[in-house]
């Protein structure tokens, strides 16, 4: 286990060090800089199982392949771990992807820096992830991120599969 | 960041902070420490909003207290009134309230007091993020990015290039 004292340390690292660093709570990788996750919590464990519950009900009919917690290369120097990760057509041939998932998912935990969040969301989006999804249990709220903002929407849905995350099912145990 | 202590607002209002801090149901919440970068825009806005004061009658004022609710004291980075509040601690929503973030203001806490001054009534809800050097508008719709900030009846826009160009 590495102990970094603060969300980021300044001291600056290569990806090739980054990649074989382990970590307890596996961190992410920005422009030469660990910026650590957040801490999982309860909430946050549950949502990631229910989103997982959902699109596992797809898998076996649709070109579906859910991964969490997957590092993804988005940069020679930008790895970031989206809560889940979405890919379609096939599964990702690299234990470190660098082509983009149809969908990203992040859930929001109480600690979550405000630009930390929008800065990683801007990347998806820089990478080409056409659908990013920001699940939000503390204020029971969904969002989907693209180059107009943040945007609140009542449910979060891809058009070519039958794939709906609502607050009902999101949120109802909460 | 906040006390879980209990404090009531006429406790709150009797106290004093060498920061100022706000007053959310019964929590003493404290906000971002100032930085070079936060004060400097501060600044900036003070300065374009007051540049257009007096034919237009627009009121800026930086950091004051304003009571949303009995048990609801925020205190945006700059409001803006289009006449001068009655009371030293404003209980009518202004026209406009900026947030400048800073890069330790949690997700949940700016959106919560972003929500809290639609509900209020703040027509122009702004938020300035030197970071990434962006503008956005909140309302019902989320947080949306915009080019600039504007008002549709004034002579007033705030671009990148006028707050962030030194920074």
């Amino acid at each position: 286990m590495l102990c970094f004292p603060q969300m980021a340390t300044k001291a600056q690292i290569t990806a090739e060090q980054y990649l074989h660093m382990t970590f307890e709570h596996d961190a992410e990788f920005v422009h030469g800089e660990i910026v650590e996750r957040s801490m999982p919590d309860n909430v946050h464990s549950l949502i990631q199982f229910l989103i997982l519950m959902e699109i596992g009900r797809l898998i076996r009919s649709h070109p579906l392949f859910p991964r969490p917690e997957l590092r993804l290369r988005l940069e020679p120097r930008v790895f970031r771990i989206p809560d889940i990760s979405v890919f379609d057509g096939q599964p990702p041939q690299e234990d470190v992807p660098s082509t983009p998932p149809l969908i990203a998912i992040e859930i929001l935990s109480k600690d979550e820096r405000h630009p930390n969040l929008m800065q990683k969301l801007e990347e998806y989006r820089v990478f080409g992830v056409p659908n990013i999804w920001v699940v939000d249990p503390r204020n029971k709220r969904l969002a989907f991120y693209n180059e107009a903002g943040l945007q609140y929407v009542s449910s979060l849905a891809l058009p070519d599969h039958p794939l709906e995350l609502t607050p009902g099912v999101l949120f109802s145990d909460l | 960041m906040a006390t879980q202590a209990q404090t009531t607002a006429e406790q709150y209002l009797h106290m004093t902070f060498e920061h100022d801090a706000e007053f959310v149901h019964g929590e003493i919440v404290e906000r971002a420490m100032p930085s070079y970068t936060h004060g400097r825009i501060q600044t900036l806005l003070s300065s374009l909003f007051e540049a257009v004061r007096a034919p237009h009658r627009l009121f800026a004022c930086s950091d004051v207290r304003m009571k949303l609710a009995p048990d609801l004291y925020r205190i945006p980075d700059t409001a803006v009134f289009v006449t001068p509040p009655k009371r030293e601690l404003p209980e009518q929503a202004p026209l406009v309230v900026i947030e400048i973030l800073s890069s330790d203001d949690r997700y949940h806490d700016v959106v919560e007091k972003l929500e809290e001054y639609r509900v209020w009534g703040v027509p122009n809800i702004w938020v300035v993020d030197p970071l990434s050097k962006r503008f956005a508008v909140y309302t019902d719709w989320g947080l949306q990015y915009v080019s600039s900030l504007a008002l549709p009846d004034y002579p007033l826009e705030l671009t990148p290039g006028v707050l962030f160009s030194d920074l």
